[in-house]
Formats: C-alpha cells, structure tokens, sequence
C-alpha cells in the first residue's frame, strides 16, 4: 500500500484542497494551486473530490509504484513515461507493482496533479493532508518529497468503475499572456480612478518573485490610497493586495492568513487555474467583472462537471473486473 | 601578355561565372572558355554540401526553467567558465525557480569553449547553457 519516490523532481507536495478551517488560529490554507486540474484528476481516478494527490511543479518526479493501482495525471503536461513507454495525462492508468513512472519536463502549463484511486494516505493534521512547507506541517512530514520517501496508499485495490471511460482532453496552456476576471476587492474604492482604470487596462509582468505563496507583478506601479493604516483583515485565495511599493502581489495557496495592504481586486475562482499553470515571466491582464457574473461562472463550471462526471462514468468495453479475488486466482493458472 | 597576367583573368573569370572572355591588345588575342562542369561547380558554391558534415556542438543544457547565476553570490568567481574542465556531476551554475536555487550540474564531461549563457538571464528547458569541446 504504498509508492516510492525515486527523485522528487523541482517540487513536488501531497496536497488536497487546503486546511480552510484553522485561518483563525493562524495556519494558512496552503492546498492545491490548481483547484481544477486537482478535481479531474481525482474525478479519472473515481477518488473522493477531496482526496489527496500529488502536486508538481515544472520538473517532475520519478516514483514506484509498490503494488497494482489506477493513477491520473492532469494540469501541466508534458513528458511522462512508464518503464520507458510514453505515459498519458488526462487518463486512468493501471499500473503495475514495480513499474516506474518518470515525470519530466511540463511544457504546457506548470503544475501537474498525480491522482493516485482511493487517495495518498498521509496522516490528516488538523482536517487536510495538504502540505504547507512554510510551517513544516501536514502532507509528508511538512516537506517536499525527496529521493527515498515512501508514501502511503488508502487502499491496496486496484480496481475503479468504468476504467475504460475515464479519460478527458488535456488543456493548451496560454504561453505568453493569460488574461485574469478579476471582483473589486474589499479597498476598491479606496483607490483614484486613475488607478482603478489602469490596473485593467495596462499589463503586467510575473516576476520571479513568484511561488505557491503568491505572485509578484511588475511593469507598472499602482499608486497606493494614503488612508492610514489599515487594520489587518484575512486574506483569500487570489486575493491582489498592493503594498507601498506600488507593485501588486496575488496572493496564492501558501499565503499568510492576515494581510495589511490595501486589495484592490480578487481573482475570479474560475481564473485561479490560469494563474497556477502561468510561468514567470508572462504578461498578465486583468479584466473586471461583477461578483454575480463570477458566481454564475462557478456554477456552470460546476455544471460541467457534473456532465464530465456523467462522461466518465459510462461503461465501455475496456472496464477492469471488479473481481479481484477471482481474477488474482486465475492468474495462479 | 604575362603568364601571371593570364592565371589572374582565370581566377577572376572562374570566380564570375562568365562563361567566355576575350582579350585582346596590340598583338595578343586571348580567348578563355569554360568547359560545362567547372561551370557547375563555379556557379554552384558549396555549402549546401558543406552544412552536413559540421557536426552537432555539445553543450550543458538548462534542466529547469528559470534565471540562471554563473556563481554562488554576486561576489564569487563564477563556477565554471570558458577554458574549465568539468566532470560529470559538477555544479556549473544555479537556478533560480520558484524561488528556490538549484544547482545545476553538469550531465557530461569535458572543456568550456563558450559560455552561452549570461549571469541572471532567463533560461528556458534545454536552453544550452555552455559548449563543450
């Protein structure tokens, strides 16, 4: 019931969908960057929405598989291979005990989700397995997998419903410039007009500056409002706070729980996977829409889900047996 | 009409492409002709020939995509840089992604001829980073 890291590759973490319920007491959310790659690869996989998968980054790892399971890799793609042979995203993959599967470079987007069927079993630390390297805590002993970590499997069957179906089309990442929907942030109205006008009409660049904590965005400095000091308010997920220096930073999944500087915008949740799979370097522009038109954009990603859900749930001819027993016996002959 | 003379007209007129000269003064006429295959030859350069047979460089490559510093900090001497030997498993380089700093370490042996890579420049997978001789 476990798997084994060969070469943890640029970074790689156990991640889940964040550990919202402790802000107060001051531990950040940390999660995945990409919520919606993180819930297809759990979908291929038949995994619980909220199951454990693997995050990497850029530079992917190499791991052995100790026993028979179905796995699915989404987000980022790029070279894959197992035991040599070309490795597919986007698709469940049975997989041997003792095979060997090399994530290399990701060349479209940069962050690819490993769904492993009934979900990594790290220990949950205060509800979620996510790691949050920053505080040393949750996932693989609060850190990024190295060279000799073994993790542990929830389950040691390697059988899905309906294997033969679950498969979607992978995404063609933007290379050069992503253009983000953006709410008004809670100090909005604290900024000139001026302001507001340019921040969606100019662009930005994402700096190196840039990790699982938040983006920093240059190219153009906002005027930031004199009205004092602000009292120190939670922070979320996209959230683009602009400090003195004029330069904005959005923040991301390993933010700090309270922030100061004064928000100018949010993203959209339906943008945040263009940011997660967007590399330093490119041009960013942000264009405003209402917070309804945000909700409503959530629901019909909901709704298309639900319909991918249905998609990959149909039999189809190539099923796995879910006589698992009975098919182990057979091969003894 | 000096002997020199003429093999200047010849090389002048092979480099041309012209076909035929005649020269003449006082008591010499000179008639020069090219034959078809020199012509071929002559008019054809070669380096459509020539292009296959320069073989491939090899050169260090980036591993990661990021920024890229020939050296430790600001202050060191760089790790490697043209005329150094490197050895499999060096560290010629670090960089910076997802702001963390990676070495980067050579993945064949041999002799820096040209460093193709500036200190804090942007490097994309495979960028090649160093030629090997």
């Amino acid at each position: 019931m476990t798997l084994t890291i060969l070469n943890g590759g640029l970074l790689t973490t156990v991640q889940d969908a964040g550990r919202l319920t402790q802000q107060a007491s001051g531990f950040g959310v940390a999660g995945v960057m990409d919520p919606w790659a993180f819930q297809l690869a759990n979908l291929l996989v038949a995994n619980s929405p909220q199951a454990a998968v693997l995050e990497i980054t850029s530079v992917g790892p190499t791991l052995q598989f100790n026993q028979n399971c179905v796995i699915a890799l989404t987000g980022a793609t790029g070279q894959a291979s197992l035991d040599g042979v070309a490795f597919p995203f986007y698709r469940a993959q049975l997989v041997q005990a003792g095979q060997r599967l090399a994530i290399k470079q990701l060349t479209n987007g940069l962050r690819s989700y490993l769904a492993v069927a009934g979900g990594i079993a790290v220990p949950e630390v205060m509800g979620s397995r996510a790691t949050s390297t920053r505080y040393q805590l949750g996932g693989f002993h609060g850190r990024t997998l190295q060279s000799g970590d073994v993790l542990p499997l929830a389950t040691d069957t390697a059988y899905i419903p309906s294997y033969g179906s679950r498969q979607l089309t992978a995404p063609t990442y933007a290379t050069k410039q992503i253009t983000v929907r953006v709410t008004p942030g809670p100090q909005f109205d604290q900024f000139s007009t001026a302001v507001q006008q340019a921040f969606v009409q100019r662009a930005f660049t994402i700096s190196d500056a840039a990790d699982r904590m938040g983006y920093r965005l240059t190219g153009n400095q906002l005027k930031v409002p004199q009205t004092g000091n602000l009292l120190s308010e939670g922070t979320f997920f996209g959230g683009i706070q602009v400090p003195q220096n004029g330069e904005p930073i959005i923040l991301l999944a390993d933010r700090q729980t309270t922030g100061g500087y004064p928000v100018i915008a949010v993203v959209a949740s339906i943008d945040l996977p263009l940011l997660a799979q967007a590399r330093p370097g490119m041009t960013i522009k942000f264009t405003r829409i209402t917070i309804e038109a945000a909700q409503q954009l959530l629901q019909k990603q909901q709704q298309h889900l639900t319909t991918l859900t249905q998609q990959v749930q149909r039999p189809s001819g190539h099923d796995l047996s879910p006589r698992i027993a009975a098919s182990r016996i057979a091969r003894l002959f | 009409m000096k002997i020199e003379e003429i093999k200047a007209l010849m090389d002048h007129m092979a480099a041309s492409g012209l076909n035929s000269l005649v020269y003449r003064d006082g008591q010499t006429t000179l008639k020069l002709t090219k034959t078809a295959a020199p012509v071929a030859s002559a008019a054809k350069p070669t380096p459509a020939v020539q292009q296959p047979t320069v073989a491939p460089k090899k050169t260090l490559k980036a591993p990661l995509v990021g920024i890229f510093y020939a050296s430790a900090t600001p202050d060191d001497e760089p790790f490697v840089k043209a005329g150094t030997t490197v050895k499999v498993g060096q560290t010629i380089g670090i960089i910076e992604a997802m702001k963390m700093m990676h070495e980067v370490k050579a993945d064949q042996a041999g002799t820096i001829t040209q460093v193709l890579v500036g200190n804090e420049q942007r490097v994309g997978f495979d960028d090649p980073l160093f030629e090997l001789d």
